[in-house]
């Protein structure tokens, strides 16, 4: 039963306008605490932190309710700083997901601010580093001083995720000043920083309330009438922990004997928070206990949530009551939400479940209907799951599960469907299909999508009546689409699709990705005109705006065709189509989006420019890697290993050619791809045979040395004569002598001799 | 079943109520201490308890395992 944050998974939910009602919701993310009137001064907490100032890092670690979040707010207002706080949650395994959550909070601080890391992050191999670095550009032109606020790191567990934290320390300018905040201590490189005295600290220790903090906030600020001696059990009992301290104040304020409470409190061993919420709920009236304990259900919410969720009309005034006497409701600092503290809730919802026991799942089954009447399904699927009710998430995805599909939001679709029992994914074979469907096209998920195939075939056993055209037709289409050892049976399942589909149009069936799948299917059969017509036929369809991930598939398939049709600049066109449809449905990094890079580096490869070309071919190949063995993946080696090989990098082409031959030799029916391989190993054994004869007459010069590096790229020769300051006719006499010397008479081979005498070497 | 039998102690007495927080283990309280005993199936799951018993800012005081057929 572990609290969930609303949001907390998939990146895109949050932002699209149609949820505009749940906004605050997503607000909250973004959000820091909303430091209250009646804070106690803590200037010890606030000069530990000073002490932060001159350090790249400080780390705030501490277990729950020990007041982190709090301390680095008020500090940060204290010393006039702007926080730019991101309030982590697992979904942030994901660094790209994580930087973008952090520059959107920049972002805040002056709009625009943040606005080439943002592009930077949406765009494919827009390496995490890269972004950060952009990130770091932009916090330096900021004429003043920030400080960023990773809260709930203990969520972050990804080394990539961490790793990116870490480069991200190094890099930040001296006026954005980083501060995590955990509940454990994170996986940095805290031992470096501390060793050189980067690392400012605050644990729990420090966070502790001292017998003289505790007096002040319980005797002074709290009103409660206790004497040393009894502040002292009180302190010593709760060991300075301010969330047990905040709590016994709430309920000593509200007892008639408060004398006899902390004596009570002093001789009991129960747990202490749970004790304390106990105690506080006791104490409230019945109207604001049955509110208060049905909120905390809630974790985070408006108050219109609120009053749909618990029936009721004075939600607002209620919160706004409970803010003030609570230190455990708090306003979140933009959007009107409010959030109950996460140890308080927790106890709070056992406590309910055990008054009540069907409550917390009622509450959670009517908060998931209203975020599925208002549009925000990953809200409304995470109640569900809270619910613990399966069928009610089967219910939703359902009802969702082309719109996860036809937006882009793969992972979400495959994540949920993922949570279900096998039992009840048979029952539902469409959402078996469509998630397998999700699983292709993110890419290496291989298992996964046998596991989700082999559950709709199960389907057609237990309950044949609820296999439609629509879950056979997607069955096919998902076979025609991966492909996996056997380009054949992907041309049967692609023809079946196909067929299936244009009998049976509507019902969700998309006749685009069917025909976008047999298309590519029938070019890896090496049938090209068949794959021109099929994939022609695809994007002429009047449903393609609509079924964006199946037209881009479509248009990569036609780009690589027109290729083989030696038709350029219509290959061109349709591989930028491609990739801007994958743009728009942020799937940059998945398989399918690599899809679009692999095609536009075959374009560049048939346009001559070698480097880029192997650039984009290198970021499309590690999309391309399955967990299995894929005709996809050993064609993009080939195609990876003849660039290579053509510009003289004869070791990483030989490299890839033969993972290429291993995916081959493995695969029952890899089609064309073995003749395409065989290929690339003839062009290879040539550059070779060219590279490897002769013998160097004389090393270059100096001067032709740094004419031959430059030949190792797309530079033309005005440009590499711009680039050294020297003229073009330079460049040629050079560039004739350094070829003398190799015994080469081109340019790819000098380079591919110059790489085998290691002469490259920088 | 696989796995190794655990038993962890906590500070402070838990209530009933607060058994579903740790459904796979037996609650009982010793002396002012709660302890957790039971079955875990391997250490992806033991992460997930003590991540639990932090969640619910419990201070962990002691942690034992045993191997099959020993008494715990």
């Amino acid at each position: 039963m572990a609290k969930r944050q609303t949001g907390s998974f998939g990146s895109k939910a949050s932002v699209e306008p149609q949820v505009a009602l749940v906004q605050p919701l997503a607000e909250a993310k973004i959000s820091g605490p909303l430091l209250r009137a009646d804070l106690i001064d803590r200037p010890r907490i606030l000069e530990a932190l000073d002490a932060g100032g001159g350090a790249a890092l400080t780390l705030v670690a501490a277990p729950a309710g020990y007041g982190k979040s709090t301390a680095v707010r008020a500090w940060c207002k204290a010393r006039d700083a702007a926080p730019v706080w991101a309030r982590l949650d697992a979904g942030d395994n994901d660094p790209i997901r994580l930087w973008t959550c952090v520059a959107t909070a920049v972002d805040r601080i002056r709009p625009g601010l943040a606005r080439p890391a943002l592009r930077r992050l949406a765009a494919l191999g827009g390496s995490v580093e890269a972004s950060v670095d952009e990130l770091a550009n932009a916090l330096a032109t900021f004429d003043g001083t920030l400080v960023l606020v990773l809260d709930d790191l203990q969520a972050v567990t990804n080394l990539e995720s961490l790793g990116s934290i870490d480069y991200a320390i190094e890099h930040f300018p001296v006026n954005a000043h980083l501060t995590v905040i955990s509940r454990s201590d994170p996986a940095l490189r805290l031992a470096q920083l501390r060793a050189l005295g980067q690392l400012a600290e605050l644990r729990a220790s420090d966070l502790a309330f001292t017998m003289a903090e505790a007096y002040e906030l319980v005797v002074e600020r709290g009103r409660v009438a206790l004497s040393t001696a009894e502040m002292e059990l009180l302190h010593k009992r709760t060991e300075g922990w301010p969330a047990a301290i905040f709590l016994a104040t709430l309920w000593l304020r509200n007892v008639p004997d408060p004398h006899e409470g902390v004596r009570a409190f002093g001789a009991d061993h129960r747990f202490i928070a749970d004790y304390l919420t106990a105690e506080v709920i006791a104490s409230l009236d019945d109207d604001s206990r049955a509110f208060l304990l049905r909120a905390s259900v809630l974790g985070q919410f408006t108050p219109a949530l609120c009053d749909t969720v618990l029936d009721r009309t004075d939600s607002l005034a209620q919160l706004a009551r409970l803010e003030c006497a609570n230190p455990f409701v708090a306003r979140l600092e933009r959007g009107g939400g409010y959030r109950v503290h996460s140890l308080f809730a927790e106890f709070a919802e056992y406590q309910l479940a055990a008054l009540e026991p069907g409550a917390p799942a009622e509450i959670h089954r009517r908060a998931s209907a209203w975020f599925r009447t208002h549009d925000a399904c990953i809200e409304a699927l995470e109640h569900a799951a809270a619910a613990n009710d399966q069928e009610l998430v089967a219910e939703i995805l359902v009802e969702q599960y082309l719109s996860f599909i036809q937006s882009g939001k793969a992972r979400a679709l495959l994540h949920w469907v993922g949570t279900l029992d096998e039992e009840r994914i048979i029952r539902h074979p469409e959402l078996a299909v469509s998630a397998a469907t999700a699983a292709t096209m993110l890419g290496n998920a291989n298992v996964e999508r046998r596991r989700l195939l082999e559950l709709a075939e199960r389907a057609e056993v237990v309950c044949p009546e609820r296999v439609t055209a629509y879950v056979r037709a997607t069955a096919d289409l998902v076979r025609a689409a991966s492909v996996d050892g056997d380009v054949g049976r992907a041309v049967e399942a692609g023809r079946h699709a196909v067929e299936t589909a244009s009998v049976d149009e509507g019902a969700g069936i998309s006749l685009v990705a069917a025909l976008g799948a047999y298309a590519r299917a029938l070019y890896l059969a090496g049938a090209t005109d068949d794959a021109w017509a099929i994939a022609t036929q695809a994007i002429e369809h009047p449903d393609i705006e609509r079924r964006a991930p199946g037209h881009a598939y479509a248009r990569s398939t036609l780009a690589l065709v027109a290729l083989d049709l030696g038709r350029l600049s219509y290959a061109r066109s349709h591989a930028e189509r491609s990739k801007s449809i994958i743009d728009g449905l942020g799937l940059n990094r998945t398989w399918l989006g690599a899809n679009a890079t692999a095609a536009l580096g075959c374009v560049l490869a048939a346009e001559g420019s070698l480097v880029e070309a192997e650039r984009e071919l290198t970021r499309a190949e590690q999309f391309f890697r399955d967990e299995t063995v894929s005709v996809h993946h050993a064609w993009l080696l080939v195609m990876l290993a003849g660039v290579s090989s053509r510009r003289g990098r004869l070791a990483q082409a030989e490299a890839a050619l033969r993972s290429a031959n291993e995916a081959i030799d493995a695969s029952a029916d890899s089609g064309r791809v073995a003749s395409l391989a065989a290929v690339v190993q003839r062009d290879l054994a040539r550059a070779r045979g060219r590279a490897g004869g002769g013998d160097v007459l004389e090393r270059p010069s100096e001067a032709e040395s740094a004419v031959l590096r430059l030949l190792d790229t797309d530079l033309s020769v005005r440009q590499i004569a711009g680039e050294l300051f020297i003229s073009p006719n330079t460049v040629r006499s050079h560039t004739r002598l350094i070829y003398r010397k190799l015994g080469v008479n081109s340019r790819e081979d000098a380079v591919a001799r110059a790489q085998l005498l290691g002469l490259l070497a920088h | 079943m696989p796995g190794r039998t655990y038993r962890l102690t906590v500070e402070g007495e838990l209530g009933e109520h607060l058994g579903p927080a740790f459904a796979c283990m037996e609650l009982t309280n010793e002396g002012g201490n709660a302890v957790l005993t039971g079955r875990v199936r391997d250490q992806a799951e033991l992460q997930g308890l003590l991540q639990r018993i932090s969640d619910l800012g419990l201070n962990l005081i002691n942690a034992n395992s045993f191997d099959e057929g020993e008494e715990p």
